[in-house]
């Protein structure tokens, strides 16, 4: 198992910087950093942009050979993958931003698939009654509504609420904002923040995962082995929960962990329409701002999260499965 | 009182076309010790009765009537309350052992689950203990270590030994069989059959088995119930029902049977129509369409059951008149028109299809990334064969022996890995591709399941019309041979322009066998051809056949699994092991005198629809599973099973081991055997 994770991981490793080198040849060659600086006031001395896009390793004056090179000897000697043409270092915001978007994602995602995978198993074994009917449609409801959407309208109910009650309760602009005098306020007024843009999340997980359990439960309730676990004097709940449920997990499991992986930059709507700095709204803003050396490390990342979202895919299948792990 | 007695048990079910009346009226005794079979064609209510019994039908299934366990009332109990009797006093074993096992735990924790829930006070490891020992009884070899082993590291006949451990595992009162062996393999079945009746003896349990099969109700049923349209239509012990049945369908249905003990020859009788619908079931006698007694009064009300003797019961309203009646005197067995060329000895006729030395092996790849090869799988492994005009060659093995390997290298008319292919004189090897294309259709195949082989959206029409509009006949005269076909297999010309849906297995059959016809093949390859039929509609398909291959001078390859069917079809046999043809003989000479140790233990694991011939019988049971194809062996292929290995001297044995026996002629003409301490041998 773990030779075979390494030889898999090699593979993919080749497959990154294959990526990575073609992602920053083009935008390298299409973006135009230059404009940041345009129709300033005042305006900035030519030579002193041209000095700055030299230090950033995005002069237009070096061919894009030898600043492909300085980039990558940089980034393998001191890690440093460069700044952005305003000279903010991109380590130093990645560094943030992933434990934002850390935080957000993975309570937003492991909150959703667990209750999409509850709600999915059991309207599965509700098939065609009222309570399934309802998740039905509640789902397909959210799955159909573009994530900005709800979150802008999670936006406007939390400020009828916070009138209503006369206190912010709800938080929804930024990570943190200006907080209490009491012992634990800094914690108190990160869950408010969190609080909002995780519930997009895990709504959004939640539906499209649990319509996927669903159908993954259906078939399993179905199979001759719950018949035999019935058989066998398992009562229909633990028959379920023990053998219908656990084998439909294994498709699941897979899903999940590519998930998971992917969100850290997939969380891009969400993050904009609440204003926390996360990774996916690094990923558009870089673009906005022709941040060469950003863009390329936000592609490295997120192709860095697919890797890891396959390898945790191929070991979470190995865990669940003893068909894949034995042979 | 009975241990369980079931009373005017009523199943339906909810379905678009209307309520399914899947049980109608089953009523049975059933007491310590004893089996009940419960015998009956598919849709005959035999499993929905059995999971009735159990509580495990689907919910939305009404049920009225019965079923008292040692006196309690089982029926509306809560699913607690059955919990506790499912898997403790009535255990199942189900049909699929592929399917019926959870594939992400070891068996080992799938028998401790069984006891633990009914034995809350018992140890994990004292569960765990007793699960190895069971594993052991029903016959898994080294069964401490194996018991930690998933279902997908099993066989099937060894999943349904574990299936077997489970059923047994809490000393139930009641073992419910539900086909237990049909998904397996003859000689798998033979051991399986034997393990279930350890299990009764072990346990004490009584036993609820459902079958088709005939010959498994002859050498294990004590009681018989007959099952039609979801009615028990007769009743009694298994000695009323084989020898003196009452009821027209199960004098049909036991003398519809082809008998491996029967010598070939003459068409079998056979029982016309089909089961009906149970959603609109026709008024009065559910049988009265297709007996061939039927008058008025048959079809005003449905019969109930009549005492036939004490103990014996039969739905019949002529019933006095049927007693005592032989099959031939109620169903009459259609003439065959025999061809000349039957008369032309075999060494006087064209040789149609000749192997010679064939091979097929597969290269066996291992690693994900980088693909080696690592073994071959010796599909088949150098056979010869011939067939002549207007003959039949039965190809007969277990699963994994290379019959299907063997068929798909005829059928791909290409040049073979190594030997070579003569079909009607043209070498397959040296053939330009038109010359192929112009052979094919001399070469035509019907397949196994007559549910997938034809195309739902297409009409039988076009259908049968297709593979002459591929060799671009005219429209008027594709037309004609359409209609030809249709009624050359017993089929109507309106029946043109239905779809197969529309048909029922036995005629869909049908319309692979007029596609494989039309155009005018000399050779026609038979894969399972009746195996996915259910007995009454099989004998139908067989005689059509048969006639067919005396009005249009075919030569048949067929491939089955029955070896009953084989021997009333086939001229000659050739019994395949592990892609070697290890016995080759005319049929007669072949059943009544096998040589080969395995065609001893393949003919002899075929159980026989007569209790008394059954009975006495001495089985040849093969131990354990087919080996890996791609294991190398020096010597017989055979030896690793072979049960006459044991009675040999040390020194023939080494010769077994080491020398690979080469097909030698014996006895009669043209019987050859490999084997080199083969001995004829009579097996039933």
């Amino acid at each position: 198992m773990t030779k075979y994770v390494i030889k898999r991981s090699l593979n993919y490793l080749v497959l990154l910087f294959v990526a990575c080198s073609f992602a920053y040849l083009l935008a390298a060659s299409f973006l135009n950093p230059y404009s940041v600086y345009f129709g300033r006031q005042p305006p900035v001395d030519p030579d002193v942009i041209e000095s700055i896009m030299r230090e950033c390793n995005l002069s237009n004056q070096v061919s894009l050979w030898e600043r492909y090179t300085t980039w990558l000897t940089k980034i393998v000697t001191d890690w440093d993958w460069g700044c952005s043409p305003l000279q903010v270092s991109v380590n130093e915001q990645i560094g943030m931003r992933v434990w934002v978007s850390l935080r957000l994602v993975l309570i937003g995602t492991l909150g959703g698939v667990i209750i999409g995978v509850l709600v999915g198993a059991w309207t599965a074994t509700r098939q065609y009654r009222i309570p399934d009917r309802v998740y039905t449609f509640l789902s397909l409801l959210i799955i159909c509504t573009p994530s900005f959407v709800l979150g802008i309208m999670l936006q406007i109910l939390a400020t009828k609420a916070n009138n209503a009650l006369g206190v912010r309760v709800f938080e929804f602009v930024g990570e943190k904002g200006p907080m209490g005098d009491y012992p634990l306020a800094e914690l108190v007024d990160r869950l408010q923040h969190l609080l909002l843009p995780t519930i997009v999340l895990i709504l959004l997980t939640a539906a499209s995962l649990s319509r996927v359990q669903r159908n993954l439960m259906l078939d399993s309730l179905g199979a001759d082995y719950v018949r035999t676990a019935r058989a066998k004097g398992l009562p229909k709940s633990k028959a379920v929960m023990k053998h219908a449920l656990r084998t439909a997990l294994i498709p699941t499991g897979t899903y999940v962990a590519f998930t998971v992986a992917t969100m850290f930059v997939g969380a891009t709507y969400t993050e904009r329409v609440f204003s926390f700095p996360g990774m996916g709204q690094y990923g558009v803003d870089t673009i906005l701002a022709m941040d060469v050396n950003g863009i390329v490390a936000t592609t490295a990342f997120a192709g860095v999260c697919v890797v890891c979202g396959a390898i945790l895919a191929d070991i979470v299948v190995a865990i669940l499965d003893p068909r894949v792990r034995l042979s | 009182m009975s241990l369980l007695s079931v009373r005017d048990l009523y199943v339906s079910f909810p379905s678009e076309a209307g309520d399914v009346l899947a049980v109608r009226g089953m009523s049975f005794d059933l007491e310590r010790g004893r089996t009940l079979a419960l015998v009956g064609e598919s849709g005959s209510g035999k499993s929905v009765t059995s999971l009735a019994i159990m509580g495990l039908h689907p919910e939305s299934a009404t049920i009225t009537g019965s079923v008292m366990l040692d006196g309690a009332e089982l029926l509306n109990e809560s699913d607690a309350a059955m919990s506790k009797i499912r898997g403790n006093r009535i255990t199942m074993v189900f049909q699929d052992p592929l399917s019926a096992l959870t594939p992400v735990y070891s068996v080992g924790e799938q028998i401790v689950e069984t006891i633990l829930i009914h034995n809350p006070d018992t140890t994990k490891k004292a569960a765990w203990e007793r699960a190895v020992e069971l594993l052991a009884i029903v016959g898994i070899p080294n069964a401490a270590e194996r018991a930690r082993a998933f279902p997908f590291e099993f066989s099937g006949g060894m999943r349904q030994r574990v299936m077997i451990a489970m059923a047994m595992a809490n000393q139930p009162d009641i073992i419910i069989a539900d086909e237990p062996t049909t998904a397996l393999d003859v000689t798998i079945q033979a051991q399986v059959l034997e393990v279930l009746q350890r299990a009764q003896a072990e346990t004490g349990a009584a036993m609820i088995l459902i079958t088709h099969d005939l010959g498994v109700v002859a050498g294990y049923a004590d009681e018989v119930v007959v099952m039609y349209a979801g009615r028990p239509v007769e009743q009694g012990s298994i000695a009323d029902i084989f020898y003196r049945p009452s009821m027209p369908y199960t004098i049909g249905l036991l003398g519809t049977v082809p008998r491996l003990d029967h010598k070939s020859g003459e068409p079998l009788p056979v029982l016309d129509g089909n089961p009906p619908d149970v959603v609109h079931l026709p008024p009065g006698c559910p049988f009265a369409l297709r007996c061939p007694l039927a008058n008025a009064q048959c079809s005003q009300s449905e019969p109930e059951l009549q005492e036939v003797s004490p103990g014996h019961v039969a739905a019949c309203v002529r019933l006095s008149e049927v007693v005592g009646k032989e099959h031939a005197e109620i169903f009459p067995t259609p003439p065959l028109e025999r061809a000349v060329l039957a008369k032309v000895p075999r060494e006087q006729r064209d040789t149609v299809l000749e192997l010679m030395n064939l091979r097929k092996h597969f290269p066996l790849f291992k690693g994900a990334l980088y693909r080696r090869q690592v073994g071959v799988v010796r599909a088949v492994d150098g056979i010869s064969l011939d067939v002549k005009k207007g003959e039949t060659l039965g190809l007969v093995g277990e699963s994994g022996s290379g019959k299907s390997t063997t068929l798909l290298e005829i059928l791909e008319l290409l040049k073979p890995q190594q030997g070579s292919i003569v079909v009607l004189g043209h070498d397959t090897a040296t053939l330009t591709k038109t010359q192929r294309r112009q052979l094919r259709q001399h070469v035509q195949v019907v397949f196994q399941d007559p549910m997938a082989a034809v195309d739902p959206r297409m009409t039988v029409f076009d259908i049968i019309a297709e593979p002459l509009q591929a060799f671009a006949w005219e429209k008027a005269k594709v037309e004609k041979r359409v209609f030809e076909l249709l009624s050359l297999v017993g089929l109507q010309p309106e029946h043109a322009d239905r779809f197969p849906q529309h048909f029922s297995g036995g005629q869909r059959q049908r319309i692979g066998i007029a596609r494989a016809l039309a155009l005018n093949p000399s050779i026609l390859v038979l894969d399972e051809p009746v195996s996915a039929l259910d007995v009454s509609i099989q004998a139908g398909i067989i005689n059509l056949l048969e006639a067919l291959q005396h009005k249009l001078y075919l030569s048949y390859l067929i491939v089955a699994h029955d070896l009953a069917v084989v021997r009333h079809i086939s001229d000659r046999v050739a019994v395949m092991y592990l892609g070697s043809i290890v016995e080759v003989g005319t049929v007669n000479a072949l059943y009544d005198e096998p040589a080969h140790p395995y065609t001893q233990a393949l003919i002899s694991a075929i159980p026989i629809p007569d209790p008394n011939i059954e009975r006495a019988r001495r089985r040849i049971v093969l131990q354990g599973d087919l080996p890996n194809p791609s294991d190398e062996v020096p010597g017989c292929k055979f030896s690793s099973r072979c049960p006459k290995l044991t009675t040999l001297l040390d020194s023939e044995r080494t010769k077994c081991l080491t020398q690979v026996p080469s097909l030698e002629k014996i006895g009669a003409k043209d019987h050859q055997v490999a084997c080199h301490f083969s001995e004829a041998l009579r097996v039933f």
